[in-house]
């Protein structure tokens, strides 16, 4: 297995532990939280179905996706929901830097570098949701160093 | 007399030829260029830039809310000039002076930065470059948020 297929094999599972995720944090949501959870839940699934179409570019079978993701805390309200959220979004922005550094083919290059800079923006919104600005709301390295 | 003549010229004329066998001494090779400098210098300038735009509002009335937001987004490009590697040259003046204007700088150099990613030679780099992305991209969800009434 190519560094490539293997980066962008861990990233289809990370974008379906995501889509599983959002589903548990946008029962625990509403109105517009609600609404952001669904589009997330939206993009994090249709870039599962396209990293599992790039494997089979690349001459691989996308490797099987688990029904089903073990949580790293219970989710039993808004907050720990959007918690599950920030970290939901800090995962994908981790297996996108990776796939960027496994690969010199720059459209598969950019279209892990649209999905980092969209998980960034996103985790931003979900820690910007909980309260007054903090200042590790935002960092200067996402995918790379843990927030 | 002529021979101390004779000597003093045979010593200026192996003078000479030493100066000449240096001169032809072919010189040091050159350090290798380094890969991507010209979106690695790009780079910084747009950080300065964002630098001094942070600067420039930071200097207008602000609440002390945002206040601590911007002195942190702006520590955050001092990372992204360091993790660059230029050395930090004087922030320039900015004609900046409002957060939605800064927002819009922030979302451009997200958007230059992106377009370095796919055509980067050294891997390292075009991680770095989508990694500032990612940042600048997050730092305009603050600002914007920071400028709604």
């Amino acid at each position: 297995m190519t560094a490539q297929v293997a980066a962008l094999q861990a990233a289809l599972v990370a974008e379906a532990a995501a889509s599983y995720g959002y589903g548990v944090v946008g029962a625990h949501l509403t109105g517009s939280l609600e609404q952001l959870a669904a589009s997330a839940l939206a993009t994090h699934t249709g870039r599962a179905d396209r990293l599992a179409e790039l494997l089979r570019r690349d001459g691989a079978r996308p490797g099987p996706v688990p029904p089903a993701f073990a949580l790293p805390f219970p989710v039993t309200g808004p907050a720990s929901a959007l918690e599950l959220a920030e970290q939901l979004e800090d995962g994908t922005a981790g297996v996108y830097y990776d796939l960027i550094g496994s690969t010199a083919n720059p459209g598969l290059r950019e279209f892990a570098a649209e999905a980092l800079v969209d998980a960034a923006g996103r985790a931003a919104r979900w820690r910007a949701a909980t309260g007054p600005f903090d200042p590790g709301v935002t960092t200067s390295f996402p995918g790379r160093e843990a927030p | 007399m002529s021979l101390s003549r004779r000597a003093l010229l045979a010593g200026a004329i192996g003078v000479a030829a030493a100066g000449c066998h240096r001169a032809v001494r072919p010189p040091p090779a050159p350090p290798p260029p380094i890969p991507d400098a010209p979106a690695l210098a790009a780079a910084a300038d747009r950080e300065r830039a964002l630098i001094a735009g942070y600067d420039a509002v930071l200097a207008t009335p602000l609440a002390p809310a945002a206040l601590t937001a911007l002195a942190a987004l702006r520590a955050q490009h001092l990372a992204h000039q360091a993790a660059i590697g230029v050395a930090q040259l004087p922030a320039r003046p900015s004609s900046l002076t409002t957060l939605p204007a800064l927002t819009a700088l922030e979302h451009a150099s997200a958007v230059a930065a992106l377009a370095s990613v796919g055509a980067a030679v050294d891997p390292a780099h075009a991680q770095l470059f989508a990694s500032i992305a990612g940042s600048e991209a997050s730092h305009a969800v603050v600002l914007a948020a920071l400028a709604a009434p």
